[in-house]
């Protein structure tokens, strides 16, 4: 078992200290008028994935999918429950996350290897790859955040998938890029599951769920409402979404 | 949340689809009102609906009474968040859904401070409540739609009850939880392979600390010797031949003390903002923290050494003696790069919680550099004020190297002792607080 979640449950501390400075909350604690209130963003979620697993996380807009990707990556820690992962992760939140605006590509990539945990060594060799593959070897000595937001995304998914990841965690990255690099980013994908590593996915395109996954997790309001085979669970999402929709239609 | 249209809305057009009386969607309407921060059931509702919907196609009654009753249920959850006690007994009793009680939104806060004392038995009753009308309706619904709206309806009970408005109540129950995260990233990975990582890390972070310091300028790293080159000048002019101290060694024992006061301020500001400025990084992919810490210090402690070869010239300058004894100054530098680590771990996590710490930390240091010695001597003072100084760990490293540079002595061993003491022990507390904080500051940034 590469990665084992056990009723895992979030909760952010939402309180109005949160915003104030020290002069307030020294104030307010004097006053014993602080208000907490615990928000549960993921809320008893249990699965577990083998090795060439391809979990697609599906559900709508703040439903918890990039909180538990964070517990799974080891950035939060559950209030409740337990994670085991198994194997080197390379984690892609967000786009363009946890680079540095100023530094220029070639300096990024070195910085991203060595926070992902490769060596020296490694990414030197790595780093002429991954300029290729993102098609941006005549940008190398540009300052990332002169990048378009397309090259960003292309680079941050060239970094994490040919640096040889155990564990890959993609968050709404692949629906960025021309199509041309879609498709070969998701021909990329396959070869990464046949090679055996385990991938945990975030979409909101349902094809490309269907297309990609062996498994697929539906979380709602941190809720799990499914986890199981692609299909079974897909087409429950569907209709779900279908009702939805449909009830707005009839409200407009 | 998520979806713009609530769930009573949506549960109220599944059952106009399917001939049930718009009393239930006006009483939804009013259950709607009565709860306006209650959170939706949210997809397991609908998607009961819908299997519903699949399974009994034509059979419009039993649709209808499983609408009724998840509406009821939702009922029973709504007046469950604010008042327990009674809906609960009236669950028992009814089996219709109830009417808003006005004067419960002004109690909330009175009943939400008893809340937590009788709230297992409320929890208790609820469900036995919810078991009970489940039961009686459970020959006409099918399995699903019984047993998933009961959990979650039992589920938001234990929610709401753990937002109560003391913490003490909260700290005993995430003590009995069960927390533990376990990632073996580095199982299979030596120490040695560990260190050489982190040190790859360490570099890149060191280098990235450096390079953004002088983006942009013409003179780059130049600036790290001309800024304290001019500076000192200044103060060898002014206080030299402006205020005539220059036969007193006065100019060397000012730029001794400003040399291991700025690196004190420069060292311990950068590490403050260092969690803060990197929560991009931080917040977005498993780094250990406190390498970004050591970055920042080993940055402004390469800028130092930079400084200490322009002291060097003026050294020569002011006709200091040199001699091997000066070796010894490492002693007093060492401990003042411990001590700068410790307090830099201490203020970068204030400052993630606390932005105020800057604006204190400005006054803090000022206070510091008062205590410190640096533009007059400590003779000047009376004896019951000397203390100040010797409880300030800065003014202690300032006067060994003073001491060595204008004495040419080496101070006592019980000198070298509180020095050491002094770092060891800001770098204990420091690690403390930090790794006792660490795990929150994502929330933060």
């Amino acid at each position: 078992m590469v990665i084992d979640v056990k009723n895992v449950t979030v909760q952010y501390t939402i309180s109005n200290f949160r915003e104030i400075g020290l002069k307030e909350y020294l104030i307010k604690k004097v006053k014993r008028d602080i208000k907490t209130e615990q928000f549960t963003a993921v809320d008893n979620v249990s699965f577990s994935l083998d090795e060439g697993d391809f979990l697609g996380i599906i559900g709508t807009n703040g439903a918890g999918k990039s909180t538990l990707l964070k517990v799974i990556s080891g950035i939060m820690k559950p209030a409740k429950g337990s994670v085991t992962v198994n194997g080197k992760i390379a984690a892609l939140l967000e786009l363009g996350s946890g680079f540095d605006p100023d530094l220029t590509i070639k300096e990024n990539i070195f910085l991203r290897g060595a926070m992902l945990g490769y060596t020296k060594e490694f990414v030197t060799e790595k780093y002429k790859d991954i300029l290729e593959y993102a098609e941006l070897t005549e940008f190398e000595n540009r300052a990332f955040k002169q990048l378009s937001s397309g090259m960003k995304s292309r680079l941050a998914f060239s970094i994490s998938c040919l640096m040889e990841p155990e564990i890959l965690i993609l968050d709404e990255v692949l629906s960025v890029g021309d199509a041309a690099f879609r498709a070969k980013s998701e021909a990329t994908m396959v070869n990464i599951i046949k090679s055996g590593c385990c991938t945990l996915f975030v979409s909101h395109s349902l094809p490309q769920v269907r297309r990609l996954c062996n498994k697929v997790l539906w979380l709602d309001k941190g809720k799990q409402i499914a986890f199981g085979d692609v299909n079974t669970v897909c087409d429950k999402y569907d209709r779900y979404i279908r009702t939805v929709t449909n009830m707005q239609n009839i409200k407009m | 949340m998520s979806d713009k249209f609530s769930i009573d809305d949506i549960l109220a057009e599944i059952g106009s689809d399917n001939d049930v009386s718009k009393k239930t969607a006006k009483s939804s309407g009013v259950a709607d009102k009565k709860a306006p921060s209650q959170s939706t059931p949210g997809a397991t509702m609908i998607l009961n609906s819908i299997d519903e919907k699949k399974k009994t196609q034509g059979k419009e009654n039993t649709i209808e009474i499983s609408t009724e009753n998840l509406q009821h249920l939702k009922g029973v959850v709504g007046e469950g968040q604010r008042r327990p006690k009674e809906s609960a007994q009236q669950t028992q009793k009814t089996a219709e859904p109830q009417k808003a009680k006005p004067s419960a939104d002004e109690n909330r806060y009175k009943k939400l401070s008893e809340f937590d004392d009788d709230e297992k038995p409320i929890k208790r009753r609820l469900n036995m409540a919810q078991d009970n009308t489940m039961s009686a309706k459970s020959s006409k619904i099918a399995k699903p739609s019984k047993e998933k709206p009961a959990v979650e309806a039992s589920g938001k009970q234990e929610n709401k009850s753990q937002t109560i408005f003391g913490s003490d109540d909260e700290k005993h129950k995430k003590k009995a939880e069960k927390i533990s995260v376990s990632i073996n990233t580095s199982a299979n990975m030596t120490f040695k392979e560990k260190v050489k990582q982190y040190r790859f890390l360490f570099e890149e972070l060191t280098k990235r600390d450096f390079k953004k310091k002088y983006k942009r300028t013409l003179l780059g790293v130049l600036w790290s010797v001309i800024a304290p080159f001019l500076t000192f000048l200044v103060r060898y002019f002014v206080f030299g031949y402006i205020f005539h101290r220059h036969d007193s060694g006065f100019v060397i024992y000012l730029l001794t003390g400003t040399l291991m006061f700025t690196f004190f301020t420069n060292a311990t500001t950068n590490g403050m903002f260092s969690m803060y400025s990197n929560g991009g990084i931080l917040s977005k992919v498993k780094v250990p923290k406190s390498l970004f810490v050591l970055s920042s210090n080993s940055a402004a402690t390469f800028n130092f050494f930079l400084t200490l070869i322009v002291y060097f010239i003026f050294m020569i300058i002011c006709n200091v003696s040199f001699g091997p004894h000066l070796l010894l100054m490492i002693y007093p530098i060492l401990c003042l790069i411990i001590f700068n680590i410790g307090m830099s771990y201490i203020l970068s996590a204030l400052f993630v919680f606390f932005r105020d710490m800057q604006y204190l930390y400005q006054i803090f240091t000022m206070l510091l550099m008062y205590m410190s010695a640096i533009f007059y001597e400590v003779k000047h003072f009376p004896e019951e004020l000397r203390f100040v100084f010797n409880i300030n760990p800065v003014y202690h490293y300032i006067s060994y190297m003073r001491q060595l540079v204008m004495q040419s002595s080496v101070p006592g061993f019980a000198e070298h002792i509180i020095c050491l003491s002094f770092a060891l022990g800001m770098l204990g507390i420091g690690y403390f607080v930090h790794s006792k904080t660490e795990q929150k500051f994502v929330y933060y940034y």
